[in-house]
C-alpha cells in the first residue's frame, strides 16, 4: 500500500490501522453516495456559480466570458473583488446584463472600482477601460460608440458566426440526447408494463396459493378434529359413562354464597351486558354461513344471572343456559330464558354429535382442572356442526394484577390459563380460525400518564386487558 | 570572465521552469560566471531581467543553457546561435494528457519530436531528475547528468499575504494545501473525492481543501466546479488561481498538511516547499514523485482517494508520525539547497572546461 521510503515509520502498523478504517467504514457506505467520475457528464453540467460563490472560484478572464447572467456577475464579483455579490448588487448588475450592457464593461467597472483596483494589479483591462471611457464621454461617446462598432464589425461577425456554428452543434447535441432520452423513456416504459404484467400474474398466483393455503389448514384443522374425535371415543368416552367429570363448582360453598360474591366483584349486569355486546358479531357470523345449516342453537356454559342469554334472545337466537346455580337458574327462569339446572359437561357428553351451532362459556373454564378442561373442549367440539363457534371467555393473567391479585379473589378458581395455552389447546383440538381477543383494560385515568419507556411498560404489564376471549371454529 | 546565458521561450512568474532560470542564474552567478536570460516572451515586470533574443550575442558567449519544457516555434533562432550549447530538460508533459485538438497537445508532440532532432545541437544534457534522464535516454542523449537546479526557497523571504478568499481561516481548521495547474494530469478530482471521504471519516475538526493553481485545460476546470457542487462541498473547498509568492507562504505557514494526486510530474517543486516549510505530503506514488520526496512523505501505491482519506486521518492522529515526515523532510530538503548544488555544478562545468 505504502513505499517503505523511510525506516523509522512501521509501515506494517500503518498499513493496518489504514486499512482496518476502510474496512470499518466501508461498511457504513452507500457506494450510491458518491456518485462515479463522469468526465463527460460533469462537462454538459451547468456551472451554478451561486451555489459555488463561496468556493471562490479562479478560472481566470476566459471562464468569466463564457458565463452568462447571475452566474457571470457571481464570478466576476468573487474574480476582480474576492467576494461573493450582496443581494442587491446582484439583483442590480443581472438586471443590467438582462438589459443588454456589455459584459467587458460590467467586469471594467469592477477591475477598476475603489474596492477593486488594489486586489488585481496583475488583470489588465485597459484598452476595455479606455474604450468604455470614450464611449461614456458627452457628445463625441456616441461617435466613438459608433466608430467602436464600425471597427469591431468583422469580429463580431466572426464571433456571430462562431455562436451561431456553436448554438447549431449545441442544438444537434441536444436533439441527440433528446433522441436518447426519449429511447431510454420508451424502453422504460416497455419494461415498466413488462412488469406490470409480471406483478399482475404474480397476484393472481399469490390469490390463488392463499386460497389453497386456506384449504390446506382447513383440511389439516379438520383432521385434527377427526383425530380428536377417535381419541376421544378411545379413551373418555367410558368415563362419561363410567365416571363423568363434573364442572359443578359451588358444590363445597353455599349457592348463595357464591351468588353474593359474584354480585360484589363482577359487575352490574348492564355494564356485563355492554362488554358482551361485542361478541354479537362473530355469533351472527358464524351462524349465518353456510356451515351451520344444521343447528343455530347457541349454549352458555355457567350462564349465570342470564345476562348473555338475554342478549342472544334480544337479538333473536335460539339459546338455551346450563349452571348448576339454583338462584340463578331461578332468577334465568324469572326472566323468561331456557334454562337448564345441571352439570354443564353432563349436559354436554349427552347431546348429540354436531347438534350445537354455538358453545360459549364465560368465566367458566379457569374453575376447571386441566383434565376437565380437555374433555370439555372435546365434547364442545363433537357436538358442534361444521361452522360452529366456541367461545371461552377468562381472566388474562398478562396483566400481572390480574395473574396476581384478582384472580385470586374467587376461591373457586383453579388456575389462570394464559392466552398462549388457550390458543394452542383450541388449535390443537382441531378448531379452525382460532383468534385471541384481549378485553376490558384498566380505566384510562388508572394509568399513568408519562411518554416514557418505563411507564409505557409498566401500563402494559398491570393495566392492560384484564380478560380475553378465545374464539374458534369447527371445521 | 567565462559568460553562461540561458535560453527559455517564455519567461513568466511563478512557474517551475522560469524559477529554475532565475535559480540558475544565482548559483552561476555565485560561482562567478557572468549570466543573463534570453527569451522570446516574458512577464512587462521582468523586463531588465529577462532580455529579448534579438540581443543575444552568440560570439560572446562561450555556453548556452537551452530550457526545454514544451515544443516551440523557435528552431531557427536556435539553430541560429554558433555558441556551445547543453540542453536543460524539465519533462514535457505526454500529449495523451491534454485534448487532440488543443495547442497543448500539438506542442507536447512536437516538444518530444524537437528532443530528438536536436540532439546534436548539444554538447550534454542535464536533467532535473532521474525521471527526466529516462526521457534523455530514451531520445538518444548520451552524456547526461542528474541536477535538481530548481528551487530557490528565497522566493519566499518576502512578504506574507493571506489569499484572496472567500473564507477565514480558523486556528483549529485542517487546512490541507494542493499545488498545482488544473489539467488533466494533476488529477484534483481525485483530491476531491478523498476529501469527501475524509469529511465522513474525520470529524473531530473543521478541515478545509486548498486547491492553488491556474487553469491550463478550462475543460478540466469545468469538470472540477461541476463536481464540486455534485459532492456539495463548495463551502470546504477553496480555489484560489494561481497565487504569488506572498500568498503561497501564507498558505504553507498555515497548512496543516500537502496533498498530491498528479499522475505525472518531472519533478514536483511544491513537495519540495512542503518539506521547506514542514508541512507532511501524503501523495499518490507516480511518475518522479517518490525520487523528490525521498523518505519524506506518505506515497500510496495504489490511486485510491479512500486510502488517501484514511491515511490522512492516521497522520493527524498521530502527532509521531507527523514528527518523523517533517524530520525527514528537512533532511530531503538538503538535496535541493544551494550549499549541496553549488559543488557539483562548478565541476560539471569546470569539467567541460568552462571556468569563470
Amino acid at each position: 500500500m505504502f513505499v517503505r521510503n523511510n525506516p523509522n515509520i512501521d509501515f506494517d502498523a500503518l498499513e493496518n490501522e489504514v486499512n482496518a478504517r476502510i474496512e470499518t467504514y466501508k461498511q457504513g457506505l452507500n457506494p450510491h453516495e458518491v456518485p462515479e467520475y463522469d468526465a463527460e457528464r460533469l462537462q454538459r453540467a451547468r456551472l451554478d456559480m451561486t451555489q459555488l460563490q463561496h468556493t471562490n472560484v479562479e478560472g481566470g478572464l476566459d471562464l468569466l466570458y463564457t458565463l452568462e447572467d447571475r452566474d457571470f456577475v457571481y464570478y466576476a464579483y468573487n474574480y476582480f473583488l474576492g467576494r461573493p455579490p450582496t443581494e442587491q448588487e446582484a439583483a442590480t448588475r443581472t438586471q443590467r446584463l438582462r438589459s443588454g450592457a456589455n459584459k467587458t464593461r460590467i467586469a471594467c467597472e469592477l477591475r477598476y472600482s475603489d474596492e477593486g483596483k488594489n486586489k488585481n494589479e496583475n488583470v489588465s483591462l485597459k484598452k476595455e477601460l479606455i474604450a468604455y471611457k470614450l464611449i461614456s464621454l458627452p457628445v463625441v461617446g456616441r461617435f466613438f460608440e459608433i466608430l467602436s462598432i464600425i471597427v469591431s464589425l468583422p469580429t463580431l461577425r466572426t464571433v456571430s458566426q462562431a455562436r451561431a456554428n456553436h448554438e447549431y452543434r449545441l442544438m444537434e447535441s441536444l436533439k441527440t440526447e433528446i433522441n436518447l432520452k426519449n429511447q431510454q423513456l420508451g424502453e422504460l416504459a416497455n419494461s415498466m408494463q413488462e412488469q406490470e404484467q409480471k406483478l399482475k400474474a404474480l397476484k393472481s398466483g399469490l390469490a390463488d396459493a392463499l386460497e389453497a393455503l386456506d384449504e390446506s389448514q382447513k383440511a389439516i384443522a379438520s383432521s385434527r378434529a377427526r383425530l380428536s374425535l377417535l381419541e376421544q371415543k378411545q379413551s373418555t368416552t367410558p368415563r362419561i359413562e363410567q365416571a363423568p367429570l363434573s364442572m359443578e363448582v359451588a358444590t363445597y360453598t353455599d349457592d348463595s354464597l357464591y351468588v353474593a360474591f359474584e354480585e360484589k366483584y363482577r359487575g352490574s349486569p348492564d355494564n356485563i351486558r355492554e362488554r358482551l355486546g361485542y361478541y354479537l358479531p362473530f355469533l351472527k357470523d358464524a351462524l349465518n354461513s353456510a356451515a351451520t345449516k344444521t343447528s343455530r342453537t347457541v349454549v352458555d356454559v355457567g350462564c349465570g344471572r342470564g345476562e348473555w342469554l338475554n342478549l342472544l334472545k334480544e337479538n333473536g337466537f335460539e339459546a338455551v343456559g346450563i349452571d348448576t346455580n339454583l338462584h340463578n337458574i331461578n332468577s334465568c327462569r324469572e326472566h323468561g330464558l331456557t334454562v337448564h339446572h345441571e352439570d354443564a359437561i353432563a349436559w354436554l357428553a349427552r347431546q348429540e354429535d354436531e347438534s350445537l351451532g354455538c358453545i360459549c362459556a364465560f368465566h367458566v373454564i379457569e374453575h376447571l382442572d386441566f383434565s376437565q378442561l380437555n374433555y370439555f373442549i372435546d365434547h364442545a367440539l363433537r357436538c358442534l356442526c361444521p361452522g360452529g363457534l366456541i367461545l371461552l371467555e377468562t381472566p388474562n393473567p398478562e396483566n400481572l394484577l390480574v395473574g396476581t391479585n384478582t384472580f385470586y379473589l374467587d376461591p373457586t378458581h383453579v388456575r389462570p390459563l394464559p392466552p398462549g395455552l388457550m390458543d394452542f389447546l383450541l388449535s390443537y383440538k382441531g378448531f379452525h380460525k382460532v383468534t385471541l381477543h384481549r378485553m376490558h383494560p384498566v380505566a384510562a385515568d388508572l394509568m399513568i400518564h408519562e411518554q416514557t419507556e418505563v411507564a409505557r411498560r409498566c401500563n402494559q404489564l398491570f393495566y392492560e386487558a384484564q380478560d380475553y376471549a378465545v374464539i374458534g371454529i369447527k371445521p | 570572465m567565462a559568460t553562461i546565458h540561458q535560453f527559455a521561450p517564455v519567461i513568466s512568474q511563478g512557474d517551475g521552469v522560469s524559477g529554475s532560470v532565475f535559480f540558475i542564474r544565482t548559483l552561476l552567478r555565485s560561482l562567478g560566471y557572468s549570466s543573463d536570460i534570453y527569451a522570446w516572451k516574458s512577464a512587462d515586470e521582468l523586463s531588465g531581467k529577462v532580455f529579448p533574443l534579438n540581443q543575444f550575442d552568440s560570439n560572446s558567449c562561450d555556453l548556452l543553457l537551452v530550457h526545454h519544457s514544451m515544443g516551440h516555434e523557435l528552431e531557427d533562432w536556435l539553430h541560429s546561435t554558433t555558441c556551445r550549447r547543453i540542453l536543460v530538460y524539465h519533462n514535457i508533459t505526454p500529449s495523451r494528457y491534454f485534448q487532440p485538438d488543443s495547442n497543448e497537445y500539438y506542442y507536447a508532440n512536437k516538444g518530444r519530436e524537437q528532443l530528438r532532432q536536436w540532439r546534436p545541437l548539444f554538447s550534454g544534457a542535464i536533467s532535473v531528475s532521474p525521471y527526466n534522464r529516462a526521457d534523455l535516454e530514451d531520445a538518444g542523449y548520451k552524456d547526461t547528468a542528474v541536477m535538481p537546479l530548481l528551487v530557490d526557497l528565497k522566493k519566499f523571504e518576502g512578504g506574507i499575504v493571506p489569499p484572496k478568499a472567500s473564507w477565514r481561516h480558523r486556528e483549529n481548521e485542517i487546512l490541507i494545501v494542493s499545488v498545482g495547474r488544473f489539467v488533466e494530469n494533476k488529477r484534483q478530482h481525485l483530491l476531491l473525492e478523498a476529501f469527501w471521504h475524509l469529511r465522513r471519516m474525520y470529524t473531530d475538526q473543521p478541515a478545509r481543501l486548498v486547491l492553488v493553481g491556474g487553469v491550463t485545460s478550462h475543460k478540466y476546470h469545468h469538470q472540477i466546479l461541476a463536481r464540486i457542487c455534485e459532492l456539495r462541498l463548495e463551502h470546504e473547498v477553496t480555489l484560489t488561481g494561481k497565487c504569488p509568492d506572498a500568498q503561497l507562504h501564507w498558505l504553507y505557514k498555515n497548512a496543516t498538511l500537502m496533498w498530491c494526486a498528479s499522475e505525472h510530474e518531472g519533478f514536483c517543486i511544491p513537495l519540495v516547499e512542503a518539506n521547506f516549510y514542514s508541512l507532511p505530503v501524503i501523495s499518490f506514488a507516480t511518475s518522479n514523485i517518490p525520487d523528490t520526496l525521498g523518505e519524506s512523505g506518505l506515497l500510496i501505491e495504489d490511486t485510491c482517494p479512500i486510502s488517501m482519506a484514511s491515511t490522512t486521518v492516521s497522520l493527524l492522529r498521530d502527532a509521531a508520525l507527523s514528527k518523523s515526515l517533517v524530520r525527514a523532510g528537512s533532511k530531503n530538503l538538503q538535496r535541493y539547497t544551494v550549499d549541496t548544488l553549488l559543488p557539483g555544478l562548478r565541476s560539471y562545468l569546470e569539467e567541460r572546461g568552462i571556468r569563470p
